[in-house]
């Protein structure tokens, strides 16, 4: 009896074939391959191209282990110890001057000023100052020797930061590439710069300033990060450092260019009209020429008063004087008499609805105004009390917009643009 | 040729693997698996890689045994670009003569080579895991190129294995350097080819990969000297009319006659 090798099956001994899978009883079945491979039915030039993309930009090697790093770990060396007494030591003594020259400064920097600003609120902010750079020591001489670079710019020599320049190399854009021999990102990170000075100029009393501001503090961002890479960090370390790096760079240096900007036009001498005057006759941004207690304010001067007392949300502010010594006044409906007559005169922001107010005769030297760019919010109407003012109140008049230069008019007795003057004949009815 | 294994022909099912061709003429290399693997080589290294593919495929359905058959295949599917295909076989040469560290080497091959990183560093570290050897050498270092890492450690630990003198290890980094690219990695492929070349001169293969890759390195004059060598040496090759035309010289130096 043989049995089938596949069913299995009793098949008798003269049997070639199994009767019942037809299997050959006499030697073992070969497996049937086929040698020819599969072939590609056409070409996928989109998908070589995506292929060679992703070679081209390679990869980032898998991170090793922390076992392994620990097991990389050379231990605490004597200079790491004397470093937790003296920070900045071990920076020193490795060829990171400039690291070290930043923690002793913050760390010694933060315990003086903390010191002599006993008393004060900056004390608080001075400590962690010195915290920081203590930490920061410590943490870099730790990991400096398998983590370097923290503070140098690259592994490489030839990007090295030399600490004699490093004041330059952050504060003009560009410097350091050009030192470098990368003229073309150099010239880029300098023409950012440059640019958003030259818009910022254009843009001097608009509501963009900030904008041109934001584009010009980009090119010494994106200078320092070009710097500071942390080419030899784990890829996560060196995303975290480098976003961190290039948003408080760009915070710090659109303030401080945000500042200069500020100081240099203060010394100008020139009233800058803020952002609340946007939707009125002026417009934020503009310089206005002010003169400073006004021997004569009419009705329909612009001026600057100071509040006597108490109100929230405005001490001191702007706007037209609506009426003066005189005059026959009356609020109704929101709509402005004087001597029985609509009102030539309105605020500066026409949208700004004006309290009720009874019929009145101001006296010498007493004003009718309303608060209506500066006032926020309508809990607060504004009554009588501050509504009548004196003459003594009224500190500067603004007199004319000097900037920008097509703007340049007279402030001085602008009558409400949007007036209608009543026709002759409805006076004669 | 699977498909025509079962048949049964004159009554009688065929029992046994067939015999290879006897020689026709005395003296004549048996023409068995290991001689289409021979031919498939020739052919590989002369960069023929469809030809190759064929001889390989002749060797298997010979003898499905034939681990070497097996790897020239995917190597061949590989180095056509047919990385997905490769992959396939792969799976059905698993099957066949199973995993081998050289099988894990070209999957993982393929793998980089489509820029699937992850992937081919698994693999690489299995094969390396599963043996080591030659190529799963040269494959880490051509992984190790596309993470800008050192690959020359490992070429130099590939050409150690092969031992100094084997030109086909010097050709397989070299290529692989090539596939890479880059500038640094042409150079890189020189580093390992003018040793070889050295020691090997006789070998037009090597002066074949030697213009290609100085080709990539803007040398025209090296490259067509180089092909001028692998000319003379392989009398019996016909030099791809793009090397020649890439070769050929420029309009300035045909107008000035340099």
């Amino acid at each position: 009896m043989k049995s089938c090798p596949r069913c299995s099956f009793g098949n008798f001994d003269h049997v070639v074939n199994c009767v019942k899978c037809g299997a050959s009883l006499s030697a073992p079945e070969r497996v049937s391959i086929d040698p020819n491979p599969p072939r590609a039915k056409r070409k996928h030039p989109f998908r070589e191209w995506v292929q060679r993309f992703r070679r081209r930009r390679g990869f980032r090697w898998s991170e090793p282990s922390e076992q392994e790093r620990l097991e990389q770990d050379p231990g605490l060396s004597w200079d790491f110890k004397l470093n937790l007494f003296l920070p900045g030591f071990y920076q020193f003594r490795h060829d990171r001057v400039p690291l070290g020259i930043f923690c002793l400064g913050l760390v010694l920097g933060g315990l003086i000023c903390s010191w002599l600003m006993v008393g004060t609120g900056l004390a608080f902010f001075m400590m962690p100052c010195a915290v920081a750079g203590y930490v920061m020591s410590i943490y870099d001489a730790n990991g400096g020797a398998v983590l370097r670079p923290f503070f140098s710019a690259t592994s490489s020599a030839r990007l090295r930061i030399e600490w004699w320049t490093l004041l330059p190399d952050l504060l003009l854009p560009g410097f350091f590439q050009f030192r470098k021999g990368r003229y073309v990102r150099g010239a880029i990170y300098l023409g950012i710069f440059l640019a958003g000075w030259v818009l910022f100029c254009y843009a001097i009393g608009t509501l963009y300033t900030a904008w041109a501001l934001a584009v010009a503090a980009m090119g010494p961002a994106l200078s320092l990060c070009d710097m500071f890479r942390f080419a030899a960090w784990p890829f996560r370390q060196r995303l975290l450092f480098t976003v961190l790096l290039s948003f408080f760079s760009f915070q710090i240096f659109h303030q401080s260019y945000f500042r200069i900007a500020d100081a240099a036009l203060d010394q100008a001498a020139y009233t800058t009209i803020g952002m609340e005057f946007a939707g009125t006759d002026l417009h934020p941004g503009e310089w206005a020429v002010e003169t400073t207690n006004p021997p004569d304010p009419a009705p329909g001067d612009i001026v600057r008063l100071r509040i006597q007392g108490f109100v929230y949300g405005a001490g001191e502010f702007f706007d037209r004087l609506l009426a003066g010594p005189g005059d026959v006044v009356s609020i109704s409906d929101g709509r402005l008499q004087v001597n029985g007559k609509p009102a030539e005169i309105l605020p500066l922001n026409d949208r700004y609805r004006l309290p009720n107010l009874p019929e009145l005769t101001l006296g010498k030297d007493e004003f009718l105004i309303y608060p209506s760019a500066a006032q926020r919010g309508n809990g607060h109407l504004w009554t009588r009390n501050y509504a009548v003012i004196n003459r003594s109140q009224i500190t500067g008049r603004l007199e004319s917009i000097h900037f920008p230069f097509w703007r340049r008019r007279s402030l001085v007795n602008r009558r409400n643009p949007e007036y209608i003057a009543p026709e002759p004949h409805s006076e004669q009815e | 040729m699977g498909r025509f294994n079962s048949l049964e022909l004159s009554g009688t099912p065929q029992e046994t693997a067939p015999e290879p061709e006897i020689p026709a003429v005395r003296g004549e290399a048996p023409k068995n698996a290991q001689y289409f693997i021979d031919r498939g080589d020739r052919f590989f290294f002369r960069c023929e890689y469809e030809a190759a593919l064929q001889e390989y495929s002749r060797a298997v359905g010979l003898d499905a045994g034939a681990a070497a058959a097996w790897l020239g295949q995917i190597f061949a599917l590989t180095e056509l670009g047919e990385f997905h295909e490769a992959e396939l076989w792969y799976g059905n040469a698993v099957g066949v003569v199973g995993e081998t560290a050289e099988l894990l080497a070209l999957r993982a091959l393929a793998a980089a080579r489509t820029g699937d990183f992850d992937r081919a560093c698994g693999y690489s570290d299995s094969s390396l895991e599963a043996g080591g050897g030659m190529l799963p050498h040269i494959v880490r270092g051509e992984i190790f190129l596309y993470s800008r890492r050192n690959a020359e450690y490992c070429f130099e630990q590939a050409t150690a294995m092969a031992g100094r003198a084997d030109w086909k290890c010097a050709f397989l980094i070299a290529s692989a350097c090539l596939f890479a690219d880059t500038a640094a990695s042409a150079t890189t492929a020189l580093k390992f080819l003018l040793p070889a070349l050295e020691k090997s001169g006789t070998r037009g293969e090597l002066y074949l990969l030697l213009a290609r890759i100085q080709l990539k390195l803007k040398q025209r004059t090296a490259a067509q000297k180089a092909l001028e060598q692998c000319a003379a040496l392989m009398s019996d090759y016909i030099i791809p009319a793009e090397l020649k035309e890439a070769t050929a010289p420029g309009f300035w130096a045909r107008l000035f006659g340099r």
